[in-house]
């Protein structure tokens, strides 16, 4: 029965699903809560509306907090967990794994009495075999058992666990869908409300846009890139906002403030609208993308395009286009100008080969089958016009090829240059008659080309007088191969040095060496190595000029080798002539020196010896007048003696004085008469004159230029000689005379043939003298008698010779003795 | 009174200071006594050498009447005191008579140059002296006033 009462006392705890039966079939007894008919009502009544609620629930009741919960709690717990070992089980036991969490959280309920309340709360349990993250939204509300004490709790709750997690997804793809924006590669913006405020920018917009995410998110856009108003953003917004039409644009030109200046960026970008749940539109999302970059290449490219047709049509080339599996041809206007045509025709690739000049056909073919294997296509040939007219022209092309490297089709230009061939040919031409000019040249010229000095053209006499080898063996060869001896002579350094400055090199008789094919030879050249210089004053090589000069070197080297020796010789003979000049001068001063050491000697001695003298004189004239009483007969006659001797070696002094005069004195010539002189000679000596009874005959007199003391003492002495020389019985006669006489005609020396003389005669009839003396009578102090016959010093004559001498004239004497002497002088006029 | 005899007077009135610059004593000792047996008042002063010569002649006293000078003589010749006594403004007016034993024509022609009033000789002869000292002091008296002609420049006496 006891079962049967429990039973009746577990009535409360009917119905409740599988928690009922289950809290039923529990036996209690074995807990601190004892059997079920021992429960308070407070417990029944609670449990009976935890198990019959279809809300889970939860319930700790008592000290040890005995669990107990519903089906709706059931799920919670999910399978291999707690369910439903935990159904009576304590709290602290069953809840093991998070009663830290929830014991301060019972507590509270239980001390205070205060309900709890939690939502969303992460509350990991035990459950389907492991510990689960399980979110709950709780309430912890207490059960009273009387009103101040709190015997249970109870939970009641919702696990949250699945709803958090679509919560959670939901927030990770927004997450995502703003990461894919943000990280997108285009610019991504949304706008919303009717303010366009901008809810994402992402950083591609904010770089088109040039601005940072705080100045533009969160405010309308139109304010924060306020640019965009002006160019009719407002509008489009507007449109978009009120009819959601897609706006799009490509290549769109907007002008931003970037960085603070305003920018030109090209765009692409749409605008669409986006709607809300209720299907309204409630912002704006627009997606672009810069092209600011492509849209300038692009443009760039377009430019280039338009140069290079500028270009193109200033080079007045032609371009074409040649299509190789169709054979079609394109081509410019001035293509077809190059073929005559001024008209803008078409003509097929058949009808544009028959302007080509038949002649040049395989030239053409040549060319095109080059191409199929370089890619390049060049040549050059003629066409004929429609007039007949002949044109040159240059094509050139390039091969293109198609996906499988097959030549797909040429592309080129072609360019008149009908001129140029002319230009050309005149330039060949004169080239030629350059040439020919150098092979005709009768002087050895020819040609190196290149900085090799390939010989390009050398003329006849080149190769025979200098290289003295075959055309063939030079001719196209490196010069300086042929003549390796070059290289250690000056030439290869003065070839190299006209080819680098392009400066003309000039030499004369150069010694050269060179083996010819007779073998080596030396010889003198002229030579000139000129820089051939192009139109465009590059230098392609050395024009060289080369002139054997031997023959007149060496007769030039005899001619000087003769004239050296000559030089020698007469520069001995100058220097022997100089010395022995040297010597004669040297000689002639130490005469001189001596001659003017005899006259300042006799001079002297004559001045110096005239004082003592005088004294002398003196003394004895004071000494006659004083003591002439008391001398005897014999005294006066010593005494007259003396006086004698005194007065004689005063003439001596006297005459030797005059004798030096004639060297020492002054030597002033003037033009005289000879007669005055005379007359005053005559004068002078008029008292011996009348003495000696002489008479005087004067013949015809010159004027003669002489100097007039010395001349007048010539006279005086002469006449004086004739007058002392006389013959004791017959009176002096004297004859003077004088005529003009051209030298010529004097068979003598010392005179000269070109003067004229004046030829003066003295002549008397005294004693004469021995022929043998004619030479003697005139040096100093000789004399041919006694002192006693003739007084006198043997000066006299000395002096007159002196005095000749003087006048650059002769004096000779003729003696016959006692029949008289002859003087003849010979002065020379002027 | 003859012309000559009343010469002759008026000669002996005059009285000549005579100033004689000679280094040689004997010349010297003839002078004097050749003065000295002149019919003419005179008073002789004599130096023997050329500085002496030009010291007496600067000394400020009286200028003599007539200098006879001689050409060699030590320490300054002749030819010196000449130049020094005619570039002198002071003694340029005096009479300066050239005394020496021999005359070049060379000589002669400087010495009238330099402006020497006469060239005596020096004679070998006492008697002759006396008559070219004479003649020389009577130069003084006819010509003081004007230059000697170069053709009377030398006396001598043969």
């Amino acid at each position: 029965m006891k079962v049967t009462d429990s039973n009746i006392d577990i009535q409360f705890l009917s119905g409740g699903g599988e928690m009922g039966e289950l809290t039923r079939a529990k036996d209690w007894s074995k807990t601190s809560l004892g059997p079920p008919v021992l429960w308070p009502q407070s417990l029944k009544i609670t449990l009976s509306i935890v198990l019959n609620s279809k809300f889970p629930m939860f319930l700790w009741w008592g000290p040890d907090l005995i669990c107990f919960y519903n089906d709706a709690y059931r799920p919670s717990l999910g399978n291999e967990g707690k369910h439903p070992s935990i159904l009576g089980m304590n709290a602290k036991d069953a809840w093991v794994e998070i009663w830290d969490i929830i014991k301060p959280l019972i507590d509270k309920v239980v001390m205070k009495g205060e309900a709890i309340w939690f939502e969303d709360l992460l509350i990991p349990i035990y459950r389907n075999g492991k510990i689960e993250d399980v979110y709950w939204t709780f309430s912890y509300s207490p059960v009273y058992e009387n009103p101040d004490k709190v015997e249970g709790v109870l939970v009641t709750c919702t696990e949250k666990t699945e709803k958090i997690f679509i919560r959670r997804q939901l927030e990770e793809s927004d997450r995502r869908l703003r990461l894919i924006i943000s990280q997108a590669p285009v610019s991504i913006g949304i706008f919303r409300g009717p303010d366009y405020v901008t809810e994402i920018a992402n950083s591609k917009s904010l770089e088109i846009w040039g601005r940072s995410e705080e100045a533009i998110l969160n405010r309308p856009i139109l304010e924060a890139m306020p640019e965009l108003r002006s160019q009719g953003f407002q509008e489009v917004f507007d449109d978009v906002y009120t009819t959601g039409k897609t706006f799009s644009v490509t290549e769109l030109a907007v002008q931003l403030v970037r960085n603070g200046t305003l920018e030109t960026a090209y765009v692409n970008f749409s605008i669409e609208a986006l709607y809300n749940d209720r299907g309204k539109i409630d912002g704006m999302m627009a997606v672009g993308i810069e092209v600011t970059d492509q849209v300038l290449a692009r443009r760039k490219i377009e430019a280039n395009e338009e140069n290079l047709n500028i270009v193109i049509s200033a080079s007045r080339l032609g371009t074409w286009e040649l299509n190789l599996k169709t054979n079609e041809s394109t081509y410019s206007r001035r293509y077809l100008e190059i073929l005559g045509h001024n008209d803008d025709i078409k003509l097929s690739h058949e009808q544009l080969l028959k302007y080509l000049h038949p002649d040049d056909v395989t030239v053409r073919e040549k060319a095109f089958k080059e191409a199929m294997e370089t890619g390049y296509l060049h040549y050059e040939s003629r066409l004929i016009w429609d007039d007949k007219s002949i044109h040159w022209f240059e094509a050139r092309g390039r091969l293109s090829y198609d996906e499988e490297n097959r030549p797909l089709k040429l592309m080129g230009i072609i360019r008149d240059i009908t001129e140029e061939k002319s230009h050309q040919q005149e330039l060949e031409e004169s080239e030629q008659r350059f040439r020919n000019l150098i092979m005709q040249s009768p002087v050895p010229k020819a040609i190196l080309k290149g900085k090799e000095f390939v010989v390009e053209v050398a003329n006849e006499v080149f190769l025979k007088n200098i290289w003295r080898k075959k055309s063939d063996d030079v001719i196209g060869k490196k010069i300086l191969r042929v003549f390796p001896e070059l290289e250690k002579q000056k030439y290869a350094d003065l070839l190299n040095r006209v080819y680098a400055t392009g400066e003309k090199w000039k030499e004369t008789e150069s010694l050269i060496t060179l083996y010819g094919d007779d073998g080596i030879k030396s010889f003198y050249v002229d030579f000139e190595f000129a820089p051939l210089i192009e139109a465009d004053k590059s230098i392609s090589g050395i024009t060289m000029t080369v002139i054997d000069v031997t023959e007149k070197v060496e007769a030039r080297k005899k001619i000087e080798e003769s004239e050296n020796n000559f030089r020698m010789l007469s520069n001995t003979l100058e220097r022997k002539v100089s010395e022995r000049t040297i010597e004669l001068k040297q000689k002639n001063e130490d005469l001189e020196k001596m001659n003017k050491e005899l006259q300042s000697f006799a001079y002297i001695s004559s001045h110096d010896l005239q004082e003592p003298l005088r004294k002398i004189q003196t003394f004895s004239t004071r000494l006659y007048a004083k003591e002439f009483d008391s001398l005897s007969e014999a005294g006066r006659d010593q005494f007259k003696r003396m006086q004698f001797a005194a007065e004689r070696m005063q003439t001596l002094i006297d005459d030797l004085l005059a004798y030096s005069r004639t060297n020492t004195s002054e030597r002033n010539f003037e033009d005289v008469d000879l007669i005055n002189i005379i007359d005053e000679v005559k004068d002078d000596l008029k008292e011996e004159i009348e003495e000696k009874h002489a008479s005087i005959e004067i013949g015809a007199m010159c004027r003669i230029n002489v100097i007039p003391f010395q001349f007048r003492q010539l006279i005086q002495n002469l006449i004086a000689n004739s007058l002392k020389f006389s013959r004791p019985d017959h009176a002096p006669s004297i004859k003077i005379e004088s005529k003009m006489e051209p030298g010529a005609t004097l068979d003598l020396e010392n005179v000269l043939p070109e003067k004229i003389y004046c030829h003066l005669i003295i002549s008397d009839n005294g004693i004469g003298f021995e022929q043998q003396y004619h030479d003697r009578i005139f040096e100093l102090f000789q004399r041919l008698h006694g002192r006693e016959e003739y007084p006198g010093t043997g000066i006299g004559l000395a002096i007159v010779k002196k005095i000749v001498e003087n006048h650059n004239g002769v004096i000779t004497a003729t003696g016959d003795v006692n029949k008289g002497a002859t003087f003849e002088i010979f002065i020379p006029l002027g | 009174m003859g012309l000559n005899q009343q010469l002759a007077l008026a000669m002996s009135i005059l009285h000549y200071n005579v100033l004689l610059a000679d280094d040689d004593q004997d010349d010297c000792m003839f002078f004097r006594e050749a003065l000295e047996e002149l019919p003419l008042s005179s008073a002789l002063v004599i130096v023997n050498n050329g500085v002496e010569l030009m010291s007496h002649l600067t000394r400020g006293i009286l200028l003599p009447d007539a200098l006879f000078l001689d050409l060699n003589m030590p320490r300054k010749n002749g030819f010196e005191c000449l130049a020094e006594i005619k570039t002198n403004e002071n003694l340029n007016a005096l009479p300066v008579i050239i005394y020496s034993t021999s005359f070049d024509s060379d000589v002669v022609n400087l010495l009238y140059e330099k402006g020497a009033h006469v060239c005596v000789r020096k004679p070998g002869d006492f008697s002759k002296l006396k008559e070219v000292i004479h003649q020389a002091l009577d130069t003084i008296i006819k010509a003081s006033k004007e230059r000697t002609p170069k053709e009377k420049f030398v006396i001598q006496v043969k």
